[in-house]
């Protein structure tokens, strides 16, 4: 299915980031690089009890310090119940979220608010709010969240969209083809686990931060370090009670988000302070309340079942979620349904159920966190697809290849299951997963690796997983894009895409380059800024290559169509048998004209008009990514200690637009995916304190900690994409920990049903079953 | 950081910084590398001290063989300890110690003086000073006095060192080629990780007996101090390393340590590591 790529001049080849030099040099401007006249430094009191009441909340002696401008708390500012997540409207999360309210629901929660003139002052005047607490029974396990006499976490009158609140209950959600139960009681083999995922949390190096300001016509301007620009405008100006016209969000180049900053958890607070004050306000997370206050993945508990007959047909798949949103309910419905609609589709099975629900606890909010449930769900699957080929005395390779699911087919559970609520028909267009496994198979060595034999202190084993994610939210997700010529021949491209430092300005402009028929170079990006760009929903669900880029395809040919009318007027022939190359319009009797030439008449002499391009687009479908990951691990039997000694990651992305960026996603996701398997996770004590929020005791892994990881690019040709591509930045972030577990069995014949495999985990299981 | 007002002092010179530490006695702070002092005190430690920064003082900084032992200049860092010819051949454990330090970044900054001041129980460095018999030389405007390591720490952060006092010389017994010696470093990852068990072993064994004539263990991160283990030392020395007498001293070791639990494992963990990591020392005839 692979098209000739020669034929492309722009994309598919790597040229250098569009603001890469601006970065590395660092003349480029993130949120917190500036300081404006008059910026007041705002912080924020945060609660140290997992579940009270606030009985009494004094300021007085706060408010008395020299330079504090502002002390905000539930008392003083307008209560709206909304939803943090950034997600399209109406949002699927429920609106169980205050900018400040009476009750504190987690440590870490929002107390109140300090603006002063300095940063000193602000945290001193902090230190003077006392506060009266009435503390309230906490629920810190998921399994007690639903418990009769459970302290109920939503209590309020005036949140909605909670599924079932005085039980705790976030959300709820189930979809079942055929008759579950009475196929898994047919089967000739089960295979059943319950899988266990920590607390962990993305660790962007820039933390949220966000500055605001009143321009010259007073209306709020706010450069934050967002993936969601449109979201933040209608979400603040929801909780601010003002119109969408009074705000302009603006979103500067980020340090990084991975979902984190699909959130709006400062800006309400620094746009309301700028509202009210008339001042410059910033605010942002120290590495602490990055770690607390902000947002994690849902921790989950995920039971799971597989049926099959003797010749390893699947006969039925039952998948059961618990998923501990924390103590809002942000991405709660959404991620949960994920964990089924982005694993089960990936196998022919004519019985398939998914059930889960997402409960509250006073324990920290989760939020969207790339994978978003599929990192969560092809950890139980992943891990059950290898328990069944042992059972069924085959190689899990071919277990796979059988009956995993390929070109022209189209899933009914895709249909049954979608995101938050039923999905959409989706039938493949582009697979490459078979070659992925081939591909990646012979990387790792498999075969000899698979079956050596294993014995002494140090043992060595190898595993692998295949995987599958979307490529944006089907007829939800929407991008646009706005094309802009330049008498010199360039052109503004301006859109609302999002790029977090994941490229996908350079991506964008690769595909404007190749659709004009010019070099990246001519192209001026301009993103992310809700006056200035057309609407995008914003960087996440591996969206922006293939959603944003479509909008950027199709405005490119809106453009292009207008370049050629005038080269036509120009050159004296059909718009349609022109060709383009290089900037250079060639007629068919050998004339040529170039763009610059083309603009400026378009601009100072002849029908005269602005060549512009416009361009929206979304997607019925939502293409999966196809992966098959190959981990090889030593397993210390003595300690536990695991090393990954090398790790191969085949990917079918489509077409990558720019390969050595896509291999860096590969590459950065897997990274991320070994580090939440191996060490990342934030403990707690009773009281649902963290006891490690800093890098300190949060164990991201260094470069010399990963090991050895090889990304493989599989082409495929995606025709619903822009020059057939697909996304690539979330899939490869769910191999790792089934592919690693499944090298732990192979190593040494113990089962991991619980991350994050610290060497003192390992240990016991190798303990509990009796290895050593 | 913090705002509140304190003074800084560079000493360019060892007498500099006694004096002033005479004169100044509880206010101050020692400051060398700064990679704990940064860190602790963006924590909220240290908020009430005046910093006296010692990191110029080279005269500090040096490695000396003499006879029987090493002379060794507080402000030397990690890095050097790694790069000494002489720590590889005479002091083993030192330079494994020194390779698993924290980072590449770190190990360029951090002093052997401050990682012994610092009094954790977990500093890497120091069980391979405490089988090296170490002994630390304090010295104040007034006098030096030499300490055995395993007396100074008196629990966490807590030493023996007095206000007026600065460490200046950390002084080590050479291994002849004779000892084995080894350390292993268990952490949650290997770079910046605190370790998880700690544990430098040294041994002379007699080529014709077969028997121990010298046997040193030191722990780390399983007690509130690094220890030495006296007994199951006792159970090993003048005998001969068979594969049960090694199962009993691993047994008896873990009698001698005393865990806790925390973020980075559990003292029933840090128990079982304490002996088979042991175990693995002394089966083990790399040196």
């Amino acid at each position: 299915m692979a098209r000739d790529n020669n034929k492309t001049q722009v994309v598919g080849h790597s040229p250098r980031k569009v603001d890469g030099v601006g970065l590395v040099t660092g003349t480029a401007q993130y949120v917190d690089d500036i300081k404006i006249q008059g910026m007041l430094y705002a912080g924020i009191l945060t609660s140290p009890h997992a579940h009270a009441r606030i009985k009494e909340i004094d300021i007085s002696a706060a408010e008395k310090l020299p330079g504090v401008m502002m002390i905000l708390t539930y008392q003083n500012t307008p209560r709206v119940p909304h939803t943090t997540a950034g997600q399209g409207f109406p949002e699927p999360s429920p609106y169980d979220s205050y900018m400040f309210d009476s009750k504190v629901r987690y440590v870490g929660d929002r107390v109140a608010c300090v603006a002063a003139e300095s940063e000193t002052a602000c945290r001193h005047a902090l230190k003077k709010i006392k506060v009266e607490y009435e503390l309230l029974p906490a629920i810190l396990d998921p399994r007690k969240s639903v418990e009769e006499n459970a302290p109920v976490i939503h209590d309020e009158k005036d949140s909605s969209g909670i599924h079932d609140a005085s039980r705790n209950i976030a959300a709820h959600y189930e979809a079942e083809l055929g008759a579950v139960d009475k196929a898994l009681s047919k089967s000739d083999i089960k295979v059943e686990g319950e899988f266990r995922v920590q607390y962990a949390q993305h660790c962007p190096i820039e933390p949220h931060v966000t500055i605001s300001y009143l321009d010259d016509r007073n209306r709020i301007v706010i450069r934050t370090s967002t993936q969601v620009p449109f979201h933040c405008r209608r979400i603040v100006a929801q909780c601010l009670q003002i119109p969408e016209q009074k705000i302009r969000v603006i979103k500067p180049r980020i340090g990084g988000a991975f979902g984190a900053k699909q959130e709006i958890l400062l800006e309400d607070l620094c746009a309301y302070i700028t509202l009210k004050t008339r001042r410059p306000v910033r605010i942002k997370y120290s590495r602490k309340e990055e770690f607390i206050s902000s947002r994690t993945r849902h921790p989950m508990i995920v039971k799971m079942k597989i049926g099959a007959n003797k010749d390893g047909s699947l006969q039925a798949m039952d998948q059961d979620v618990l998923s501990n949103t924390g103590a809002y309910g942000s991405h709660s419905l959404t991620v949960l349904t994920n964990v089924g609609s982005k694993t089960l589709p990936l196998y022919w099975c004519d019985n398939i159920r998914f059930r889960g629900s997402a409960v509250y606890t006073n324990m920290p909010v989760a939020g969207a966190y790339r994978g978003y449930g599929g990192t969560q769900g092809s950890y139980a699957l992943q891990v059950l697809m290898d328990e069944l080929a042992e059972k069924l005395k085959i190689d899990v390779l071919d277990l796979q290849r059988k009956w995993h699911i390929r070109l022209g087919q189209t899933h009914p559970m895709s249909a049954a299951l979608g995101e938050g609520k039923e999905g959409h028909e989706n039938p493949i267009h582009s697979c490459g997963l078979d070659a992925c496994m081939e591909l990646g198979a012979e990387a790792i060595g498999w075969k000899e690796k698979r079956n050596q034999a294993k014995k002494g202190r140090f043992r060595r084993g190898v595993g692998m997983a295949a995987l599958m994610q979307g490529s944006g939210i089907p007829n939800i997700d929407m991008g646009a894009a706005r094309i802009k010529m330049n008498e010199d021949g360039s052109f503004h491209l301006f859109m609302g895409a999002t790029d977090l430092g994941t490229g996908s300005d350079t991506i964008l402009a690769q595909i404007a380059a190749e659709t004009l028929g010019v070099p990246v170079e001519k192209i001026l990006v301009y993103s992310s800024d809700t006056d200035m760009t057309p609407f995008d929903v914003g960087a996440y669900a591996s969206s922006t290559t293939y959603i944003s880029g479509g909008a950027v395809h199709k405005a490119a040919l809106d453009c292009r169509t207008k370049i050629l009318q005038v080269a036509g007027e120009i050159l004296g022939g059909d718009p349609a048998s022109l060709k383009v190359e290089n900037g250079v319009v060639t007629a068919a009797n050998g004339k040529k004209t170039s763009y610059d030439k083309i603009c400026q008449r378009a601009l100072y002499s002849r029908n005269q008009f602005q060549i512009e391009g416009i361009g929206s687009h979304t997607s019925p479908v939502s293409p999966p990514p196809f992966a098959s990951h190959f981990a090889e691990v030593e397993v210390d039997m003595e300690t536990g200690k695991l090393r990954v000694l090398d790790y191969v990651a085949a990917c079918d992305c489509g077409v990558a637009i720019h390969p050595k960026m896509a291999e860096g996603q590969v590459e950065g996701s897997v990274a991320n995916g070994i580090g939440y398997a191996l060490s990342e996770s934030l403990y707690f004590d009773e009281h649902g304190r963290c006891l490690n929020p800093s890098f300190f005791d949060y164990k991201i892994l260094t470069s010399l900690e990963t090991g050895c990881i090889r990304a493989i690019l599989v082409p495929t040709y995606e025709p619903n994409g822009p020059y057939g591509a697909k996304s690539v930045a979330e899939i490869n972030i769910n191999g790792p920990i089934p592919a690693i577990a499944n090298a732990v069995y192979n190593a040494c014949g113990i089962r991991l049903y619980q991350t994050p495999f610290t060497p003192e985990s390992v240990w016991r299981s190798l303990k509990e079953a009796g290895k050593i | 950081m913090s705002l509140s007002s304190f003074s800084y002092w560079q000493a360019l010179s060892v007498p500099d910084a006694l004096k002033i530490l005479h004169n100044e006695q509880q206010q101050v702070k020692l400051l060398a590398g700064g990679t704990d002092f940064t860190v602790q005190r963006k924590e909220g430690l240290w908020q009430d001290k005046h910093i006296l920064d010692i990191w110029k003082t080279k005269e500090l900084d040096y490695i000396r063989e003499s006879g029987k032992s090493i002379q060794l200049g507080a402000r030397t860092t990690m890095d050097e300890l790694i790069d000494s010819a002489v720590i590889r051949k005479y002091a083993k454990p030192l330079h494994l110690a020194a390779c698993v330090f924290a980072s590449p970044q770190i190990r360029n900054r951090a002093t052997l003086g401050g990682n012994i001041n610092n009094a954790s129980p977990a500093g890497d460095t120091l069980p391979a000073l405490f089988v090296l018999n170490a002994k630390l030389k304090l010295s104040s405007a007034k006098k030096d006095r030499l300490v055995p390591i395993h007396e100074f720490f008196l629990g966490p952060r807590k030493t023996l060192l007095q206000p007026n006092e600065m460490l200046t010389e950390i002084i080590i017994d050479k291994l002849d080629p004779k000892y084995q010696s080894d350390f292993y470093k268990l952490g949650e990852r290997n770079a910046v990780a605190i370790a998880i068990v700690n544990l430098a072993v040294c041994r002379k064994i007699d080529p014709r007996s077969h028997k121990v004539t010298d046997i040193r263990i030191s722990y780390g991160s399983v007690a509130p101090t690094v220890i030495r283990a006296p007994q199951t030392e006792q159970l090993l020395l003048h005998q001969t390393l068979t594969e049960s007498l090694i199962n009993k001293a691993a047994e008896r070791a873990q009698s001698e340590v005393s865990p806790i639990s925390d973020v980075r494992a559990s003292a029933d963990y840090r128990k079982e590591m304490s002996a088979s990591l042991l175990k693995f020392l002394l089966k083990n005839n790399r040196s």
